[in-house]
């Protein structure tokens, strides 16, 4: 111990150990970091729904977007139909009035007449005398009844009243006018004059009936009678009667009151035809909705039954048969039947094409009353079939044309900047035309235009005309797709996918049925639907892609650094090729330095065969050495720009990108650091 | 706290004893030449040591660094010219010591002694490449790996019971060794041939590879609770070992002499108290961090949290109760002296030491002056643990019985501290009785066999100084 004191006592004077400095300029292998890309990766840069691997593992670009669309109201489109007519009360033909029988007697008629007359009459009762003159005058009434007629009043259009006057006085009449009246108004329907009626005769007259209006319970006016003066003693009864006897004949009513009796007052037959223009022959048709409405102006005082039939529409065997009751009118009914369901036989049978038959009968139902009627009496329908959408339809649905007018559709299938450069080699279109009608379609025009803001390129070369197949009439509401594929064989596509268009613009031209007339059929769900389908592989070159990025340097992490290398280790998977430089810039851009010689590769690409696939794997390991010079401007500097230009490599031939491609990439620092400690002035340097 | 303060007492002042300076092989008149040359039979019938003063020894040996290699100038630090100054493989010792108690006794041809020494002794072995990866980095060992093969330390106090025997076998040879009973006191020891460190060509990778082990004995010497919890004492009677030292001395003529002994072969047990920390074969490799593409955002400060965490569960140690051996350092010696004449001679002896799995080799050439009984000197010249430069003395005073002694390995180094690798001194004082008894029997036995008087014998003062009248001239002329 005391030698050590004493030893280092000694050392003191050789050395300054107050004043030592110490520096330490080590050198540091580090790794900095290690990273696996794989090519799954890539989908986290991009839109992933549409990226994807195929069965081989290639990734490609799937996009698909419909594009059109059209339903079986393009075809078929059943417009509401309407039907009105009306009809009117048919005068109403009445039975033969039997003879009825009505007398006025002669006690009545002295009665009436008063005075001599009656007093020479009452003192002759039973005896024979002469019969009192009696001058002309009027004499009285007496009813007139139709008894059993069915009516109260009637106005007929035709009619014979039959009157028969038969002298029962035992004296001649004359100057006889009788003058027949309606009992509630007494206006006469008619006046019969007789010059002399004979004791005992009977004398006949007709009163026509045509437009004339009587009454169940007439009325007769002896306007006017005379008995000449006779010198005969006659007996003399007051018994004694003239009598009236009034039939009816052909009697045929037209208004009035009456009881009208149950009768068939229409029975017609409705025929809807779908004229639909363009040649259609339908033959069957299964309605998912339709009705058939009525509507009713009723003014016939007396209930009827509507009965509606479709002889040719049914469900579940039964044919449509309804009936609508109406009430005495005057009334205004309507009623509504739902067709739903129904099997409509187009044909009638095979008689026709397009057409859809209704029956419509009407039955007026007598209540036994009588009732006023008019033979102008009028009832108005209005049939109507509306809302007519097939569940099925079958037939042959014309010739007609399709035509998908110019369309624009946003087309996105992402905005990464380098997909926008990489120029694929094998784009595919495909239009998928996806038919649930059993209806042939040919395509005889396509319109494809790729547009990427104001460029544009217009697909040619395409095969046309394309047959997009029908449906199998019996598996309906099956689909079938026909695809027709536009590839680089013999099209533009690439030129137009290589816009890395943001939108498609698509129109097309088709005949329906174009070789022949053959049945087609359509559900209601039927649909043509074409989508646009795209398939971009990562089969591609891609030149010079470069990006740029700036990172601020914080320039006090090179205080103790003397020099550095970067060692980049690159095993790479990826027939792709990364060119890098580095460049040392101060606050204004100016730049100071290159830790690269220009821009250098760091990234071998693999090589690829004719098929675009890898064949090696490539290795590079560079080393970014930043000598002292390069570290005092580093110091000094305030950002680091590093650019990397990517590209296929391969001289320019199509690389594909696989999903199990991958690259390591290893990155190491060397440094030299230095490091001053100066223990004399109590500080580090 | 008794045990602490024994311990330091061992460590300090009582009874430590190490490296013994070459020079004393030399010194053949001296008692404790027999600790390196074991067949040397003495020519006094017996010793006794001075006790605590028989033999006080001072070793600070480097095979790799002097001092003034730290440095390029007065002030200033040159680490890596220190580093390059190193050689592949080196070697550190350090050690002090004083001397209980010997004796020694001859009975005919047969010399027995006895001696009681505790000894302390730390060795570092350590290879360039671990301070030249602590200096200078890494960066120059990319692609290989720095491998710290040949560094370990040991570090031991125990005690010596050593029995000598020596034999005179004949006129010219003999023979002897020395058993001793060793008594472990503490020790700890590590081993770190299985570290290594590896950094990859590619991207500077960093794997880090670990097997060592380090045992120790004694911690509960200064833990008293964990002396308690054990039931520990401070002197554990298991810690039994046993070395031995063996050689022998030929003399080839009546000028030459040749010998070689093996010094401290032997072994140590550390039982029940003992631990060993270790680390089996874990390796990590730091690849740098990683970095995912569609990470949103690096979280740095989460991966070298991870890291840190990583690296302590592959590294932590493991702990264990354990019993263990140790090896004594053994030396060899093969050397040879020549007798010019009565008053000088030449030494050669060359001579190394074990560490490790490595023997650390030096050459010493001497020269000395022998007056009488009473005076021997000598100077050498040493080329040890790559230095050239070592010019050591060794003296020697026999006043009669008493005897004092001094050896220095590196004389020219005391005068330059800095500059020396090779500090070894030691000094003490014995009592050696029966020197002149053995010689004058010697003497008279030649003359008998060369036919010569043996009336001239004597030992007489006056023939002494008359004797020394001789030399006189002698060292003028020299």
């Amino acid at each position: 111990m005391l030698g050590t004191v004493f030893f280092s006592s000694c050392l003191k004077d050789e050395y300054e150990f107050d004043e030592l400095s110490v520096t330490l300029s080590p050198e540091i292998a580090a790794p900095l970091i290690t990273a696996t890309i794989q090519a799954r990766d890539i989908l986290s840069l991009v839109d992933s729904n549409m990226l994807r691997e195929n069965s081989d593992n290639l990734f490609e670009f799937i996009f698909n977007d419909t594009i059109y669309s059209i339903g079986l109201d393009k075809f078929i489109d059943i417009p509401d139909t309407v039907v009105n007519y009306d009809f009117n009360l048919s005068p109403i033909v009445i039975d033969d009035i039997t003879p009825k029988l009505t007398s006025i007697r002669l006690d009545t008629v002295a009665k009436r007449m008063g005075g001599a007359f009656y007093i020479t009459i009452q003192d002759a009762e039973g005896d024979s005398a002469k019969f009192p003159e009696f001058p002309i005058q009027n004499a009285g009434n007496t009813a007139l009844s139709l008894t059993g007629a069915p009516f109260s009043s009637a106005k007929f259009s035709e009619g014979i009243l039959k009157l028969e006057l038969t002298n029962g006085w035992p004296t001649e009449i004359t100057a006889i006018e009788i003058a027949f009246n309606r009992v509630s108004d007494g206006v006469a329907i008619d006046t019969l004059k007789y010059a002399s009626i004979m004791p005992g005769e009977t004398l006949s007259d007709s009163v026509f009936l045509e437009g004339k209006t009587i009454e169940s319970e007439m009325q007769a006016e002896f306007i006017s009678l005379a008995i000449p003066r006779t010198d005969n003693k006659v007996a003399i009864r007051g018994s004694d009667s003239l009598g009236i006897v009034i039939s009816g004949y052909n009697m045929v009513i037209v208004g009035g009151t009456a009881i009208l009796l149950d009768q068939e007052v229409l029975n017609d037959t409705i025929l809807v035809d779908f004229d639909l223009g363009l040649g259609e022959e339908l033959e069957t048709l299964v309605l998912k909705t339709g009705d058939l409405d009525f509507g009713l102006t009723y003014q016939i005082n007396e209930a009827a039954k509507l009965y509606v039939e479709l002889p040719y529409a049914t469900k579940d065997g039964e044919v449509f048969s309804d009936s609508i009751s109406v009430a005495a009118g005057p009334i205004v009914v309507s009623k509504s039947f739902d067709l739903s369901g129904y099997t409509i036989d187009l044909t009638k049978g095979g008689q026709v094409y397009n057409s859809i038959e209704t029956r419509v009968k009407a039955q007026v139902v007598s209540s036994g009353l009588i009732v006023p009627f008019d033979t102008s009496n009028t009832v108005k329908a209005n049939v109507s079939m509306k809302n007519i959408k097939p569940l099925y339809i079958d037939g042959y649905f014309g010739s007609q044309t399709l035509t998908m007018d110019l369309d624009t559709n946003d087309f996105d299938i992402g905005d990464v900047d380098i997909l926008k450069k990489m120029n694929f080699a094998d784009p595919e279109v495909t239009l998928s035309f996806c038919n649930t009608f059993g209806l042939p379609i040919e395509i005889s025009r396509l319109d494809l235009i790729m547009q990427k803001n104001l460029d544009q390129e217009v697909l040619t070369g395409v095969d046309i005309p394309f047959t997009i197949a029908g449906g199998d009439i019996n598996a309906p509401g099956t689909a079938v797709t026909s695809y027709l594929v536009i590839d680089g064989a013999s099209t533009n596509i690439e030129d137009g996918i290589n816009l890395w268009p943001n939108k498609v613009i698509a129109g097309f031209t088709g005949d329906v049925n174009p070789s022949r007339k053959e049945m087609n059929y359509a559900t209601d769900t039927s649909e043509l639907k074409v989508t646009f389908g795209l398939n971009v592989p990562f089969y591609f070159t891609l030149s010079d892609y470069e990006i740029r990025d700036t990172v601020e340097l914080d320039s006090s992490i090179f205080e103790h650094v003397l020099s550095a290398t970067i060692r980049a280790n690159v095993e790479n998977e990826f027939p792709l090729e990364g060119k890098v430089g580095i460049y040392v810039v101060d606050e204004n851009f100016v730049v100071l330095d290159s830790l690269t010689n220009g821009l250098e590769i760091l990234i071998e690409a693999a090589t690829v065969d004719a098929n675009g696939e890898t064949v090696n794997v490539a290795k590079k390991q560079t080393d970014l050495v930043a000598s002292e010079d390069a570290v005092f401007n580093l110091r000094n500097a305030a950002r680091l720009i590093i650019v990397t230009r990517l590209g296929s490599g391969n001289n320019g031939n199509a690389v594909k990108i696989y999903s199990n491609y991958s690259m390591n990439i290893k990155l190491g620092l060397l440094a030299k650091i230095n490091y001053e400690l100066n223990k004399g002035d109590n500080n580090e340097e | 706290m008794k045990s602490k303060f024994l311990v330091l007492i061992l460590f300090l002042s009582g009874s430590m004893y190490a490296q013994y300076p070459t020079q004393l092989i030399l010194l053949k008149d001296v008692p404790q030449a027999k600790y390196y040359d074991a067949g040397y039979s003495p020519h006094y019938s017996s010793h006794i040591g001075f006790p605590l003063l028989s033999n006080i020894s001072a070793t600070a040996s480097s095979s790799g660094f002097a001092m003034k290699d730290f440095f390029k100038n007065k002030n200033t630090v040159d680490l890596s010219g220190f580093v390059n100054g190193l050689s592949n493989k080196n070697y550190l010792n350090i050690g002090a010591g004083i001397e209980l108690f010997t004796l020694g006794l001859k009975i005919k041809k047969n010399y027995f002694s006895i001696n009681i020494t505790p000894k302390f002794d730390f060795n570092l072995g350590y290879n360039k490449n671990l301070f030249k990866f602590l200096v200078e980095g890494n960066g120059g060992f990319v692609g290989q790996t720095i491998s710290f093969e040949g560094t370990g330390f040991d570090a031991s106090a125990y005690n010596e019971f050593g029995f000598g025997f020596s034999r005179e076998i004949n006129e010219k040879l003999s023979v002897g060794g020395r058993l001793k009973v060793l008594l472990g006191i503490a020790n700890i020891n590590g081993d770190f041939d299985g570290v290594a460190l590896h950094t990859d060509n590619d991207n500077f990778e960093i794997t880090a590879t670990s097997t060592f082990s380090v045992n120790h004995y004694g911690v509960h010497l200064i833990n008293d609770s964990l002396s308690d919890a054990w039931g520990a004492s401070i002197v554990n009677p298991s810690n039994l070992g046993y070395g031995v030292d063996f050689g022998g001395s030929y003399d080839l003529s009546e000028k030459l002499n040749v010998f070689a002994s093996v010094i401290d072969l032997g072994y140590l047990s550390w039982k029940d108290y003992g631990q060993r920390s270790y680390n089996d074969g874990a390796s990590f490799s730091f690849v740098g961090m990683p970095y995912s593409i569609d990470t949103s955002g690096s979280k740095e400060s989460d991966y070298f949290d991870k890291l840190s965490d990583s690296i302590k569960n592959v590294f932590s140690l493991k702990e264990e109760r354990t019993s263990y051996q140790t090896t004594l350092k053994t030396k060899i010696f093969i050397g040879a002296n020549y007798k010019l004449n009565k008053i000088f001679d030449a030494d050669a002896v060359a001579y190394g030491r074990f560490f490790g799995s490595k023997f650390y080799p030096s050459l010493m050439l001497g020269v000395g002056v022998k007056v009488g009984n009473w005076f021997r000197m000598k100077l050498s010249y040493a080329a040890t643990n790559g230095s050239y430069d070592n010019i050591g003395a060794g003296l020697v005073f026999n006043l009669g019985a008493f005897q004092i002694y001094g050896a220095v390995d590196d004389l020219y180094g005391l005068t330059r501290l800095d500059n020396t690798k090779n500090l070894t001194g030691s000094f003490g004082i014995n009592f050696v009785l029966g020197k002149n008894k053995d010689d004058k029997k010697k003497e008279i036995d030649k003359r008998k066999k060369n036919s010569i008087p043996v009336s001239g014998v004597t030992t007489s003062k006056k023939d002494t100084v008359s004797k020394l009248r001789d030399i006189v001239p002698v060292i003028i002329n020299l």
